[in-house]
């Protein structure tokens, strides 16, 4: 499943374009006809019928708008009730809404009607652990004995065995969403990274992130100081200029903007310093980025590893958000986000008030009926230089590292947190076979963020087509 | 030779409701076919003021298409080709 090319994906958009039209326009009672706009009887229905097609899109607003279905207590509340008291991000940005899982069947191989029981049998020849049998006269597999190695789906000549996935359990890489006795799935806090592979994943979009927006335009409207802080990675989600794409969310009400590649030049420049302090103590592993969140927590959560092969770089969000806050004490600050895990930094840290993903502010935009094609450009009036820019990029803070690192090292980087690269990760940190590991959670880097408007091989080729002209 | 034109919308309400892909359309035309077809991307069209169509919207030789999708496109236009021979 493509991430950014299915109806999941779609309609939390829609719902947060719908959502923002009605915030902007003072109509919270018009939000309670979204579940009938978007789901009109004549369409037909996905699930069993309209109304639960309807009711999921509900909770999917209940959870865009900091509620858990949990707390539904009323279930006669309309939808405008909790758009009138929207709370913004709570302590779960993302989690499973139960009346939106599909109960997927558990993972495992499945025999279906193809089976020839041939003489052959090369599935039940091929099965190491003898969880085949051919009792009812076609193949039959032991889930007992089964262990979903797979031999028996590729070795059988008709393509009779198929595995039935679990989606969200399998994007997982480090095992924090499973299933209770009801079937539902959860996740398990401790162990989750928000590396957002599961929302990604789930073909029912059963994980819905949590939003600040009402909280940002209620500030706009108020006519309070607020500036937005805007991660490089934008430079890939719209086709034109970066000081239009500027000029456009300055549109939005923001008194001001500054790009955080600013920051990121202070992160590489503390960066280096720190790496060659490292090299030459002689540690006997190597130094890993600190910008990506979700790489952060999944060393803090792995017992394996030390805590201490992350470097102590502040990262360039929380540069940038320092700088604003000195700058402008009374403003309030809004970090326009790749992906979930940044989400829940920019949370975390004092000086950034709020914090929106890409695929927010495309919404915010089509709300708010810019085209940013005909938007003023905008110069901030700070810039960065071109490697703080290219923090954008995976492999960019290695870039950056390698341009002012005066010693001799070795500078690695790994994109894309999954059970493969994991490993990879964990054997070069203990053979110690570079300095240097820059180590982020998406493919493709923050281009690939999971809350992008674009695929990460669409925002690469918008990317590199921007930087060439430049 | 007659050329078949495809308009796609480039809009921001497009680009953000799934579209974003469809200006890279030419890359995935047959390239024998590549001459009898003229690709313009252009801000907004104005299809998404009507309620009853989905973003996102491209036209080929006048006609609408929502919803749009390369392979829904490539497949139109390969048709309208080869309707014309």
């Amino acid at each position: 499943m493509t991430a950014n090319n299915n109806n999941a994906t779609i309609i939390r958009r829609d719902l947060l374009v719908r959502l923002c039209t009605a915030l902007l326009q003072d109509k919270a009672e018009e939000t309670d006809r979204i579940p009938l706009n978007i789901k009109p009887k004549k369409r037909g229905s996905v699930r069993c019928c309209v109304h639960k097609d309807r009711a999921v899109l509900k909770y999917k607003l209940m959870s865009i708008l900091g509620y858990k279905e949990s707390e539904e207590t009323d279930e006669l509340l309309p939808i405008s009730h909790y758009v009138k008291h929207a709370r913004g991000i709570q302590d779960f940005i993302i989690d499973v809404i139960s009346e939106v899982c599909s109960n997927c069947p558990s993972a495992k191989y499945k025999v279906s009607n193809f089976c020839m029981a041939c003489e052959a049998r090369p599935c039940q020849v091929n099965c190491p652990k003898n969880a085949i049998s051919f009792k009812s006269g076609k193949a039959e597999i032991d889930d007992d004995l089964c262990v979903n190695c797979g031999k028996c789906a590729k070795e059988c000549p008709y393509h009779a065995i198929q595995y039935q996935a679990r989606p969200c359990e399998e994007s997982c890489a480090v095992g924090a969403i499973y299933q209770d006795e009801q079937g539902f799935e959860h996740i398990d806090k401790s162990k989750c990274i928000l590396c957002g592979n599961c929302m990604q994943a789930c073909p029912f979009g059963a994980i819905t992130p949590s939003s600040t927006l009402p909280q940002i335009i209620s500030e706009i409207k108020s006519g309070n100081q607020i500036i937005a802080m805007v991660a490089p990675s934008i430079a890939g989600q719209f086709r034109q200029d970066l000081h239009q794409i500027y000029g456009s969310i300055i549109s939005l009400g923001f008194t001001d903007l500054y790009p955080v590649a600013i920051g990121a030049d202070l992160t590489a420049a503390h960066e280096t310093i720190e790496l060659q302090e490292h090299i030459e103590s002689k540690v006997t592993s190597p130094l890993t980025s600190s910008c990506c969140p979700a790489w952060v927590k999944f060393v803090k959560t792995q017992t394996s590893l030390d805590d201490d092969i992350i470097s102590n770089t502040p990262s360039p969000l929380a540069y940038t958000a320092k700088i604003v806050k000195q700058e402008n004490p009374k403003a309030k600050t809004v970090f326009i986000a790749p992906c979930i895990a940044k989400k829940a930094e920019a949370q975390a840290l004092s000086d950034c008030d709020y914090c929106i993903s890409f695929e927010e502010l495309g919404a915010w935009f089509v709300a708010s009926g810019i085209e940013i094609s005909d938007q003023m450009e905008y110069k901030p009036k700070v810039t960065a230089s071109l490697l703080g820019q290219n923090f954008a990029m995976a492999g960019g803070v290695s870039l950056a590292i390698k341009e002012s690192v005066e010693n001799d090292c070795r500078i690695e980087n790994i994109h894309g947190l999954n059970k493969a690269n994991i490993r990879l990760i964990k054997q070069k940190i203990k053979s110690h076979s570079c300095d240097f590991m820059e180590v982020m959670s998406c493919e493709e880097g923050c281009l690939g963020g999971n809350l992008s408007l674009v695929s990460s091989r669409e925002s690469i080729r918008i990317y590199n087509a921007k930087a060439e002209t430049h | 030779m007659k050329k078949h034109k495809v308009t796609i919308c480039t809009g921001t309400l497009c680009h953000v409701m799934g579209g974003s892909e469809l200006p890279a359309l030419s890359q995935f035309i047959p390239p024998q076919y590549l001459n009898q077809v003229e690709i313009k991307g252009s801000p907004c069209i104005n299809h998404c003021k009507n309620q009853d169509m989905k973003p996102p919207f491209a036209e080929i030789d006048g006609d609408i298409f929502c919803e749009a999708t390369i392979d829904k496109l490539v497949k139109e236009l390969i048709k309208r080709i080869e309707n014309d021979s």
